[in-house]
């Protein structure tokens, strides 16, 4: 065969490992949200809710995804924020997808209706990754500041579901919906999908107060996941015993190469530098100002593009600056490493620093090593 | 004959690969991989070749005889058709 159907094609991840193509992008299209997560980091930056005419247009979008794609891109994330604030989000869209990208949106879904859902539906996207805060009005109140959230949410996932498109679930546990994990759960086998946990949550500004006044402890956070778990192998294995094991999926399938939290690499001793993921290497994101960075959840290094420098120059210049980012010596000659979720991102939101530990980055990775000698 | 309207051919790397874009296509959301030398017949089927230029195009490129370009062209050409991705006007 000289043609063949090609859904995940890991030798191209290959290659652009290999070869720093940019083969990944995100695009922050606004910061605006309706609303107003405890925990979300698109609240620290000074410009979130900053007025849509303010924001970068749909046509400078379009000219960043025509360069992405020149330079490589194949994959692409639209987030925010929340995308449907933006009037103008399916003239970026469509645009974006005639370029003849592969494009998964992240949208917290209260915003979808009926005529979102079927204009989706004409042009799909590979994933819609939506978050569940919670599983009542008050939770929702609690952790987003707007009990609506919840059965708009419930609302929107039916619509993309009615319209076929390929939904993701994900939750964020944070003191405020701890209690309700099990019923978010719950609900996530209601609405007939699976359920990922975000498996770090970004601390909090206020220096003084409790520190787990809002993301959970290590330990907590780790119990989470260990119960999720538990959850997940109950049910597949009542399926497996009624004979239906239809939600059961493989790695290949329900792997997204824009949700860079699945694309851990190793072995980490191996690195050359300090970014172990794919930001920088062959993954980079485009934030709300048109800052062309290595990953979203940090601000440096980071460049500005404009008519002078494309995002494919902007990018060569990026990756320099990545290998420039000191790798944190303690934790690469750390032994229990291989447990430790720590990148760069996490390192300077947490220290202040790239080659800084952090104390709660490092008890988390003593938690899941202890839970890996004592438990699955 | 020309190709379905609504796929970009795209060249990433030294992959080639086609991504439906278009409403009527873009459901499947199956890419397509192609060789070098399918990608070659594509481009030009794009810019309205027929099936003898094709072959010709073979023949000149890769210094092949005419029977076996002949045949890797319809065998390129029935493999589209299968793939729904060829229309025979």
């Amino acid at each position: 065969m000289t043609i063949s159907h090609s859904q995940f094609n890991q030798e191209i991840f290959d290659k652009a490992r290999a070869t720093r193509t940019p083969l990944v992008g995100a695009f922050e299209l606004t910061r605006s949200c309706n609303l107003a997560c405890r925990m979300c980091y698109v609240r620290k930056y000074p410009a979130a809710g900053k007025p849509l005419s303010e924001q970068l247009s749909a046509g400078q979008w379009l000219e960043i995804g025509r360069q992405a794609a020149k330079a490589g891109m194949l994959y692409l994330l639209l987030t925010g924020g929340e995308i449907f604030l933006r009037p103008d989000f399916f003239e970026i869209y469509e645009g974006l997808y005639k370029l003849g990208l592969q494009i998964s949106l992240n949208t917290n879904a209260t915003l979808i209706t009926p005529a979102i859902a079927e204009r989706l539906a004409q042009h799909p996207p590979r994933t819609v990754a939506v978050t569940i805060y919670g599983a009542s009005p008050a939770t929702y109140a609690d952790v987003s500041g707007d009990a609506t959230g919840f059965e708009r949410v419930l609302r929107g996932i039916r619509l993309l579901d009615e319209n076929k498109l390929n939904v993701r679930l994900r939750t964020t546990v944070i003191r405020q919906n701890l209690a309700d994990f099990e019923k978010i759960y719950q609900l996530s086998q209601e609405l007939g999908h699976g359920l990922r946990l975000v498996d770090y949550v970004f601390a909090e500004d206020e220096e003084g107060e409790d520190p787990y006044a809002v993301r959970l402890s290590p330990v907590e956070q780790r119990e989470c996941a260990s119960r999720l778990y538990g959850w997940i192998v109950a049910r597949q294995n009542e399926e497996l015993k009624a004979g239906t094991e239809e939600q059961a999926s493989t790695e290949e399938e329900d792997n997204d190469p824009t949700d860079i939290e699945q694309q851990r690499e190793e072995p980490w001793k191996e690195a050359k530098h300090a970014f172990l993921c794919p930001a920088g290497n062959y993954s980079f994101s485009v934030n709300a100002a048109g800052k062309l960075l290595a990953c979203l959840l940090m601000d440096e290094p980071g460049l500005g593009m404009g008519a002078d420098v494309s995002l494919g120059e902007a990018w060569k210049q990026l990756k320099d600056l990545c290998e420039a980012v000191p790798v944190c010596r303690e934790c690469a000659e750390c032994e229990i490493r291989a447990h430790c979720s720590v990148c760069p991102a996490k390192l300077k939101t947490e220290t202040g620093a790239f080659a800084k530990k952090a104390p709660y980055l490092c008890q988390m990775a003593e938690v899941n090593f202890a839970a890996s000698k004592g438990e699955r | 004959m020309k190709i379905a309207d609504g796929f970009v051919l795209r060249q990433i790397i030294d992959t080639w690969i086609v991504v439906p874009v278009g409403k009527e296509v873009s459901q499947s959301g199956n890419m397509l991989s192609l060789s070098e030398t399918s990608a070659l017949l594509w481009e030009r089927l794009e810019q309205g070749a027929d099936e003898e230029m094709l072959t010709e195009l073979l023949c000149e490129r890769y210094e092949t005889d005419r029977e076996t370009a002949a045949a890797d062209v319809k065998e390129f050409l029935r493999e589209m058709e299968e793939l729904n991705v060829l229309t025979r006007e």
